[in-house]
């Protein structure tokens, strides 16, 4: 089997590939579950020269981003690369560069029969303002002629009508108990590791039918007990990656332990770096996972999250609003 | 942790303070006699500028005749609405006038501190109030100001007795070094004391602190006469142990220059300090961040105009929070070592593995992959290479490592 | 012929002269308090500054009579190493004489002691 993935020899000394990368299916035929997406896109893809922009929408890991890249193969070949153009809502500052990149991109571009467009993946687009999706939409016309659209998001409810009345629409569903597992087991043939059952269900049940964060799990799983992993390696690396490390806080809080809930929360941010909206992002799905998630604890992060925009230090802002749940909770026992 | 001495040396009775001897009588008395039925004055007032004894006076009484105090200050109850919410229940008839702590049955002793922080004129109500619940004459109470004439609470005025408190004397300052100099064993310089007693102006607090300074080997010369700039740490030590607004505001506007720093050094204090409760470092945590936002805006906008509000808000922050027993311990402010050594290192670093390995052929944004790949991988960096990440990851407080 | 009158701050004294319009005058000053069937009462050195300047037009000047706490003999001011920052307003202060006694804090507490014990009973 050939081995596609991601090298990265001058940092990672024990194993170069990551084995999302590495695993990531190529064809349509190689894909996990989603057989109404599957078989709709075949039926696009038969007639190439009239493919719509698409729309992927869906829970994170289950399959989106594989399936775009699985298009702009099934349209290039090998060659893929050069006519895709792959973007981050959240990584591209503002809408003038996500611009400029398109245009570069497309502008000097003539269509034959053989490549009749180039392709743009826009990941992340929920993440955008919904001017920065006007502004897309009419990016999308301008450049109609010589490029399609991906658009990849988790909520459809967050697309200008717009953009999803260009697109067609595609919903992805959270991968299913049995054919998960299959995949993971899979993995651990060709790698050769020999990792129980139980160990694949616990795996499974940690990340909700996100297959992306399975098998990171499975990996980082099998490189901490060196071969034969157990559950408790699972619950382990679970505490220490990001929503595991949220919920540590969370409890923290519940208990009490205000200064350690604080503490915990700043290791992360020191180490992640993410910004406090997104800090605040992740307690709230955290809360609404485990039902904490009521009138009063909503009301202070939605304080907190429009505070975080015109405070100096999103370090004060954090911390009082910790402080804010820790009393909360207390409140409710 | 270094103890600052004005805590140290806080007399707990009216004895162990030195100066306005005879105020303190007057003082004592008044009470003996209210215990006696002879409540000539619905309340006492007293006056005088920071530091010379009357925070101190009223707990000390307290603490010889078992009283306990119910303390109000402007600060957090300006409306009448306020107080009537903290003590109006107090002075209802038929109702608990004492109070049970320590298996000891204690009565109350209402003390407004600092009432002149009340503008008679805005804070509708929350004087009258105070006068309403005095002249019922059930409970005991007492105010305190820090200029030696009210006139602007002239109701006030009128029927509480006032006490007027003074400065102390040279000679009263040295009888109080004294005391600490023989106490701690110090042996230093009569030409020090001496700039010590010159330069404290008859503030008890401000010759005990520029005492240990002096002792830590701070030239006193330096720190006394000029308020301006003070060093950080001395500033710090100023504010977190004076319980006056007025002296807070003086050290805050000579000081300018400082103030942000200082506002976050207190964030830090209420934030790690082991002797504010939880309610009260909610409660102060949300006043901060508050302010943080007036901060933010201002810098953000260019506002400056919006640097009056904060002058007029961080005295009274400050002085709550030293109220709830916020302490400086002397050392670094953790914010800024948070703020700008750990996270920076770290973020460069993480950037730079994106940046260089990852980006293009990692089919995730930057976002993504600081949530949902690099704790998974941070195993396989190289210590020499990603010092700052290992070393985070290491502690254990995200990533997995083997 | 000037007539010198020792006074204590905050303690109310009565002034040996007819004063007439003079009293509105001199209870208009900030610092000066007039309690009936007791006195004036002075609060400080700025408000004794500014009743002597009345004063003084009928051959009267007070002047703070600051006795030391611990013995009750003058404190003598004009001879202290520290009159040059001292207001001269407080109720009391130690005497030279005291203040040169080894013993001066330990007799200080006790003499403070002795004082608040009275008032107590």
């Amino acid at each position: 089997m050939l081995i596609y993935g991601v090298f990265i020899k001058m940092s990672f000394s024990r194993i170069d590939t990551l084995w999302v990368e590495k695993y990531r299916p190529k064809t349509l035929e190689e894909v996990v579950d989603q057989e109404e997406v599957v078989a709709s896109l075949k039926n696009i893809m038969n007639n190439i020269q009239e493919m719509p922009h698409l729309l992927f929408a869906g829970p994170p890991g289950t399959g989106k981003t594989t399936l775009a890249l699985v298009i702009a193969r099934m349209l290039y070949g090998d060659k893929w690369r050069e006519y895709t153009l792959e973007l981050n809502a959240s990584d591209e500052r503002g809408i003038n560069v996500i611009r400029e990149k398109v245009k570069v991109f497309s502008q000097y571009f003539t269509p034959t029969k053989e490549v009749p467009f180039k392709l743009v993946i826009l990941d992340e687009a929920d993440m955008m303002t919904s001017e920065a999706q006007t502004a897309l939409r009419r990016i999308m016309e301008i450049y109609s002629r010589t490029t399609r659209f991906i658009l990849i998001c988790n909520y459809l409810t967050r697309i200008i009508s717009p953009i999803q009345s260009r697109c067609a629409t595609f919903k992805f569903k959270r991968i299913p108990r049995e054919l998960a597992i299959k995949y993971l087991k899979s993995i651990c043939e060709n790698e050769k590791v020999d990792c129980a059952d139980d160990v694949l269900e616990r795996i499974y049940e940690v990340s909700a039918g996100d297959l992306r964060r399975a098998i990171n799990l499975l990996q980082s799983v099998v490189n901490v007990s060196g071969g034969k992993p157990k559950v408790r390696d699972v619950d382990e690396i679970v505490g220490k990656v990001t929503p595991g490390v949220i919920a540590g806080i969370i409890e923290r809080l519940r208990l009490g332990e205000f200064k350690e809930a604080v503490d915990k929360l700043f290791e992360f941010k020191a180490v992640s770096g993410v910004d406090g909206q997104e800090v605040i992002k992740l307690i709230l799905n955290e809360l609404m996972m485990k039902n904490l998630l009521n009138p009063k604890t909503a009301e202070i992060l939605a304080k907190y999250d429009f505070r975080m925009t015109e405070g100096a230090y999103e370090e004060v802002q954090l911390t009082a609003m910790l402080a804010e749940l820790a009393g909360a909770f207390k409140g409710t026992g | 942790m270094k103890m600052l001495w004005t805590e140290k040396y806080r007399p707990r009775v009216l004895n162990e303070i030195v100066g306005n001897e005879e105020a303190k009588r007057e003082l004592l008395k008044w009470i003996v006699d209210w215990q006696r039925g002879i409540r000539d004055n619905p309340g006492v007032l007293l006056t005088g500028p920071p530091g010379i004894g009357k925070t101190t006076a009223v707990y000390a009484l307290a603490n010889e005749l078992s009283f306990h105090v119910v303390e109000l200050n402007a600060s957090d109850y300006r409306t009448a609405q306020s107080i009537y919410a903290k003590v109006g229940h107090l002075t209802q008839s038929n109702t608990l006038d004492s109070f049970t702590s320590g298996g000891v049955r204690r009565n109350i002793l209402i003390f407004f501190d600092e009432i002149d922080g009340i503008d008679p004129k805005a804070d509708t109500g929350g004087l009258k109030a105070v006068l309403d619940i005095a002249s019922k004459k059930e409970v005991p109470i007492i105010a305190a100001a820090n200029v030696p004439d009210p006139s602007s609470h002239k109701e006030l005025l009128k029927s509480f007795k006032v006490i007027e408190f003074k400065p102390l004397t040279p000679r009263q300052i040295s009888i109080l070094l004294r005391r600490i100099i023989a106490s701690e064993g110090l042996s230093i310089s009569d030409e020090i004391i001496d700039k010590i007693i010159r330069s404290s102006r008859g503030d008890a607090r401000l010759a005990v602190n520029l005492l240990q300074e002096a002792a830590a080997g701070v030239d006193i010369e330096f720190v006394s006469t000029p308020m301006e700039n003070l060093p950080f740490d001395i500033l710090m030590k100023r504010l977190s142990s004076s319980l006056s607004i007025t002296e807070i505001r003086n050290l805050l506007n000579s000081n300018s220059s400082q103030i942000e720093d200082v506002f976050y050094a207190y964030f830090d204090m209420i934030l790690r300090s082991g002797s504010i409760s939880l309610e009260e470092k909610i409660r102060l945590l949300g006043e901060w961040s508050k302010l943080d936002i007036l901060f933010g805006r201002m810098n953000k906008k260019r506002y400056f105009s919006l640097f009056r509000y904060i002058n007029m808000l961080l005295p009274w922050l400050i002085y709550s929070a030293n109220r709830a027993g916020a302490i400086y311990d002397g050392r670094i402010p953790q914010y800024r070592l948070r703020l700008f050594i750990l996270n920076r290192g770290a973020r460069e670093e993480l950037n730079n593995l994106y940046n260089t390995y990852l980006k293009g052929r990692l089919h995730c944004s930057y976002r993504k992959f600081v949530l949902e790949v690099f704790p998974y991988v941070c195993g396989y960096l190289k210590e020499d290479e990603y010092p700052s990440l290992t070393k985070l990851c290491k502690k254990g407080g995200y990533g997995v490592t083997w | 012929m000037v007539q010198y009158m020792k006074i204590r701050y905050g303690v109310p004294f009565q002034i040996p002269r007819r004063l007439g319009d003079r009293f509105k005058e001199i209870v208009g000053i900030k610092g000066v308090r007039y309690v009936r069937q007791q006195g004036f009462v002075v609060s400080d050195k700025s408000a004794l500054d500014a009743m002597n300047r009345i004063l003084i037009k009928m051959g009267l000047i007070l002047v703070p009579d600051i006795r030391c706490f611990i013995c009750g003999m003058d404190v003598e001011c004009d001879e202290c190493s520290y009159k040059d920052v001292c207001k001269r307003d407080a109720g009391s202060c130690i005497c030279s004489t005291c203040m040169s006694r080894e013993d001066v804090v330990k007799r200080y507490y006790d003499t403070q002691r002795t004082m608040l014990d009275q008032a107590l009973h």
